[in-house]
């Protein structure tokens, strides 16, 4: 990454956290790393739009899994982190 | 199993809904926020979810909306910006196609542009002296606050001068005026190095106050060096100072002779400054200076003796915030109050106040609103003309606008096409016409009228620009409004069937272009009928009897200066003498002096007849009055009717202005004229006739030994007036004019008769010499500047409709090319062809006469100020304007019938 391309530190925490949850990196849990480490809540627009921002960077992606009953049936978005955001 | 109790707040998730953008993103955004609100819920506290919930939902639905109006501004954004790149580009391409257009037909383009741009820049030519004469505010701070201050008759609207009692009286007594002040344009001697004679102007401290404009060097006079009468003071024009004292810039201090008399010179005005006077209008003067002054009869007294009479010009600065209306009421109630004190003199005497604006243009608004009217109907005869060419061409152009319409373009785009075209002409005629402005203005300014005044300030600038586009933006709307139309009404679906010769609206087209050629010849005839009336006026004015000699007289203007020439009698002794010098040179038949020459106004006096007394209230005769030497009548050729000329005998001993009412009244002897023997004693020998003054005790009173023919005093083409000839004595005056009758060119006289002045004084200038030819010619210079301008810009306005008939007549012929082949194979003659195209052109004319008629009527009222001599209706005059314009119209339409004539009957007939 070059220095035009460094996301702010917000991003860069949800960065770091997707990266970390790996294959979890679902929204609510990367909300929730991001309130135990900041030690309070976090909103939820903010994370949104981060990720928006982030993927728009193509620093991020996600993929659609299916719907689930616990979501009123609604689909969930698994986050990972690009090769561009790993590139030195 | 997971009942209603995980279920997110309905109402929540419904604004969540909303707020976000519909699609998977918001399906996952609702489905995470449903995942945590359950688990939440299954943590314990069903309240702690319900307010997490609502407080990210709203967090999160306001942020999206705030994101989605912003996009949806962008959007906006990017659609109006993409939306003027469209119009750039469609207007990039309207105009490249234009000029496509255009150079594709170079020889039509020029024509059009030719055509309009000789409308346009005579149009443009005259709004830049219009502008600079009528428009431009008046060149002093606060303009609309100055008026002119006129004495006038109880009776009447005349206008006359105040007197200095009377004008004391105003300024001291009124509350309306912040300065009011008095002005006489004069001709000084500047004696120092060569004697030379200059405009300037005398006047009250008061009046330069008024005007409001600051010296660029030093000051204006103050109250005290005019009233105390020893004041030698000179203010200088910024002219005079450059040029004849180098812009010194030590000139404060320094002396002038004014008249013989030292004067100080305490200010010079910037070099903008210009001094505007309803007399003498169009010098330019070159000083001011108080009054007294050497030589000059009047001052600024207060004494109630000279309270009668009117020589002073006023000027007055109104205070701000009132009205010039309700200033002259004020000084109308200070009038009537002096009529109560001073019947004798002002139980006649009113005031009448007038902006000082209108009273510097005179008669210039009319003159040039004629003017302008000439030249806006040539621009009309040519917006026809060329909506005709254009009307014609496009006819040609039928299948190519079908096509483009049948592919989809939209006939208001096809409008907006022809329109940039026409624009694209009209501006290319703009720049030809403002450089045929600036041409024409440098031959106009020779022309010009001297009376008109701030020609000075005659210039094509920016404003006048403006106006030269703006004109042409309208003449562009005005002659493509009928293409354009014919264009929108294309039948795409008929011009397409008929292909290449597509006659689709040609009977639409053909009676727009009958109207259009109807509508050039009433207006040709409007202004030939104006521009013949106006050359007979002039021609009645050139023949008009003037009295006096034009030829071989020669005249000049002396003014004395100098203490040797203070005494009224060494200025009477200096007259005589100069005369009986220039009397005695070879090929000189008669020398004289006279206070007035004729064509140039002068002075006016009352009388009273025989046993009249006088009326203070009641009406005054009047007349006007000369002062002359012995010979006078001889010199300039003015007939002897009765009597006798006036010889050095016939003076009183003391002059009119230095009379006292100590003095006993003076006897004289006078000349009249024609005019006032008519006057005054109707059907009677005037010889031997008294008038008396009208003062009492009598200042004079004068026996008539001679009569003579009448002059005409105001103009030549005015009636004479009642005039009174006094020998020069009764008025020693300082300035004359020499006139000189020569049995040779009186040009050629000049040195020997500046010689004689010389050897007299040799610091008294010869100047303003003109042959009374040159007097007449430049009494009608006015009249010369109209006639000859309209007789131009009618010249023009025919030959514009003479090349649009021909023009449409040749197209007429082309249409009916078919026709006319049946015609002759059916056996019609070369004549019987002849009489069909003539025949249309008749009948234009026909309807073309009667509005030009119409016309005549209703314009005649503006123009009529300016005929002379002949009635405006004068039915020969306009009928000669009518054969005229059939004349031209018939010669045009000439070619094009005989065209027909000789069209080959094979070949039309197989014409579409």
């Amino acid at each position: 990454m070059t220095a035009r391309e460094i996301p702010g530190e917000f991003d860069r925490k949800v960065l770091v956290t997707i990266q970390q949850l790996e294959s979890s990196a679902y929204a609510p849990g990367i909300a929730q790393e991001l309130e135990r480490d900041a030690g309070r809540t976090v909103s939820r627009g903010a994370l949104y739009a981060a990720l928006d921002r982030l993927e728009q960077r193509g620093l991020v992606r996600w993929c659609l899994e299916d719907a689930t009953e616990e979501r009123g049936g609604l689909p969930k978005r698994r986050f990972e982190i690009t090769e561009t955001a790993v590139a030195p | 199993m997971f009942g209603r109790k995980t279920r997110p707040p309905l109402l929540a998730s419904a604004l969540l809904r909303l707020f976000l953008s519909e699609g998977v993103v918001r399906d996952s955004i609702l489905g995470d926020f449903w995942e945590e609100h359950r688990e939440q819920v299954l943590a314990g506290s069903r309240f702690r979810a319900w307010r997490w919930y609502w407080r990210q939902a709203i967090g999160l639905g306001t942020r999206s909306a705030v994101a989605r109006v912003s996009a949806l501004q962008q959007d906006r954004d990017a659609d109006q910006r993409r939306g003027v790149a469209l119009l750039l580009d469609d207007l990039n391409q309207d105009l490249r196609l234009a000029v496509r257009q255009i150079f594709a037909r170079p020889v039509f383009t020029l024509l059009v542009v030719v055509t309009l741009a000789i409308a346009i820049g005579p149009n443009v030519a005259i709004f830049s002296i219009f502008k600079a004469v009528v428009l431009e505010p008046l060149p002093y701070p606060e303009p609309d606050r100055l008026v002119h201050v006129w004495r006038t008759d109880i009776a009447n609207r005349s206008r006359y001068g105040l007197t200095s009692p009377n004008y004391w009286d105003y300024r001291e007594q009124n509350t309306s005026f912040e300065e009011l002040g008095v002005y006489n344009p004069y001709v000084f001697n500047i004696g120092d190095g060569e004697p030379v004679l200059e405009s300037g102007v005398l006047c009250s401290a008061s009046l330069l106050r008024a005007l409001g404009v600051e010296p660029q060097i030093g000051r204006i006079f103050t109250d005290e060096e005019e009233l105390d009468g020893s004041g030698r003071v000179v203010v200088l024009s910024h002219q005079m100072w450059e040029e004849r004292y180098g812009s010194d810039p030590e000139i404060i201090g320094e002396n002038v002779s004014l008249n013989g008399e030292s004067h100080e010179v305490v200010g010079v005005m910037p070099e903008d400054f210009v001094f505007l006077s309803v007399w003498s209008r169009g010098s330019s003067f070159q000083l001011w200076t108080p009054y007294p002054l050497q030589g000059y009869p009047g001052t600024l007294t207060r004494d109630n003796s000279s309270r009668g009479g009117s020589w002073l010009l006023s000027v007055g600065r109104l205070r701000p915030g009132v009205g010039w209306r309700a200033a002259e009421q004020e000084l109308r109630g200070i009038a009537s109050r002096l009529a109560e004190q001073y019947p004798d003199t002002n139980a006649r005497a009113q005031v009448w106040l007038q902006p000082f604006a209108l009273e510097i243009l005179g008669s210039a608004t009319g003159r040039l609103l004629l003017l302008g009217s000439t030249v806006g109907f040539v621009l009309l005869i040519a917006c026809a003309n060329v909506a005709s060419m254009l009307l014609a061409r496009g006819a040609g152009r039928q299948s190519e606008v079908a096509v483009r319409l049948a592919l989809g373009s939209a006939r208001w785009r096809m409008i907006r096409q022809l329109l940039t075209e026409n624009l694209l002409l009209s501006f290319l005629a703009c720049g030809a016409g403002v450089l045929m402005a600036v041409w024409s203005l440098n031959a106009l300014k020779g022309l010009l009228p001297p009376d008109l005044p701030r020609v000075q300030d005659v210039a094509i600038d920016a404003p006048i620009f403006a106006f030269a586009v703006g004109l042409s933006l309208l003449t562009a709307v005005v002659f493509g409004l009928a293409p354009a139309r014919s264009a929108a009404r294309t039948n795409v679906v008929d011009a397409l069937k008929e292909g290449a010769g597509a006659q689709s609206g040609v009977k639409k087209r053909n009676a727009t272009l009958r109207r259009l050629a109807i509508a050039q010849l009433a207006i040709a005839l409007l202004m030939t009928n104006g521009a013949v009336f106006l050359f007979k006026s002039l021609q009645n004015v050139l023949t008009t009897e003037q009295v006096f000699d034009t030829e071989q007289v020669l005249t000049a203007h002396v003014m004395l200066a100098g203490g040797e020439h203070e005494e009224p009698a060494t200025r009477v002794a200096f007259w005589e003498e100069l005369v009986a010098r220039v009397d005695a040179l070879p090929d000189v038949e008669r020398a004289a002096v006279t206070a007035q020459l004729p064509l140039e106004t002068g002075t006016y006096e009352y009388y009273l007849l025989e046993g009249e007394t006088f009326d203070p209230a009641g009406e005054r005769r009047g007349a006007w009055r000369n002062f002359i030497s012995p010979g006078y009548f001889e010199a300039m050729g003015i007939p002897l009717l009765a009597g006798r000329s006036l010889t050095e005998e016939d003076g009183g001993a003391v002059s009119i202005p230095d009379w006292r009412p100590e003095d006993p009244t003076q006897e004289w002897k006078v000349v009249v004229n024609r005019a006032m023997a008519e006057r005054a004693w109707p059907g009677e020998n005037p010889i031997g006739k008294r008038l008396y003054s009208i003062e009492t005790p009598r200042r004079w009173v004068v026996e008539v030994v001679g009569l003579v023919e009448g002059i005409r005093q105001t103009g030549p083409e005015r009636r004479s007036a009642p005039e009174i000839y006094w020998l020069y004595d009764a008025n020693p005056f300082s300035g004359a004019n020499l006139v000189v009758r020569s049995r040779i060119d009186p040009l050629t006289m000049v040195e020997a008769i500046r010689g004689e002045l010389a050897a007299l004084d040799p610091d008294i200038p010869l100047s303003n010499i003109r042959t009374m030819e040159m007097v007449l010619e430049n009494s009608m210079r006015s009249r010369y500047f109209i006639t000859v301008l309209t007789g131009l810009f009618t010249a023009i306005a025919v030959l514009l409709s003479m090349a649009g008939t021909y023009g449409i007549m040749s197209y007429n012929v082309v249409q009916r090319t078919h026709e006319i082949g049946v015609r002759v194979a059916m056996g019609a003659s070369r004549l019987n062809l002849l009489t069909l195209v003539l025949r249309q052109t008749l009948r234009m004319l026909a309807f073309g006469v009667a509005i030009g008629l119409a016309l005549i009527i209703n314009g005649t009222l503006l123009a009529r100020r300016f005929v002379y001599g002949v009635s405006p209706f004068n039915p020969l005059y306009i009928a000669a304007a009518m054969a005229f314009v059939v004349a031209v119209a018939l010669l045009a339409s000439l070619r094009p019938a005989l065209k027909a004539t000789r069209i080959d009957p094979i070949t039309a007939l197989r014409t579409e």
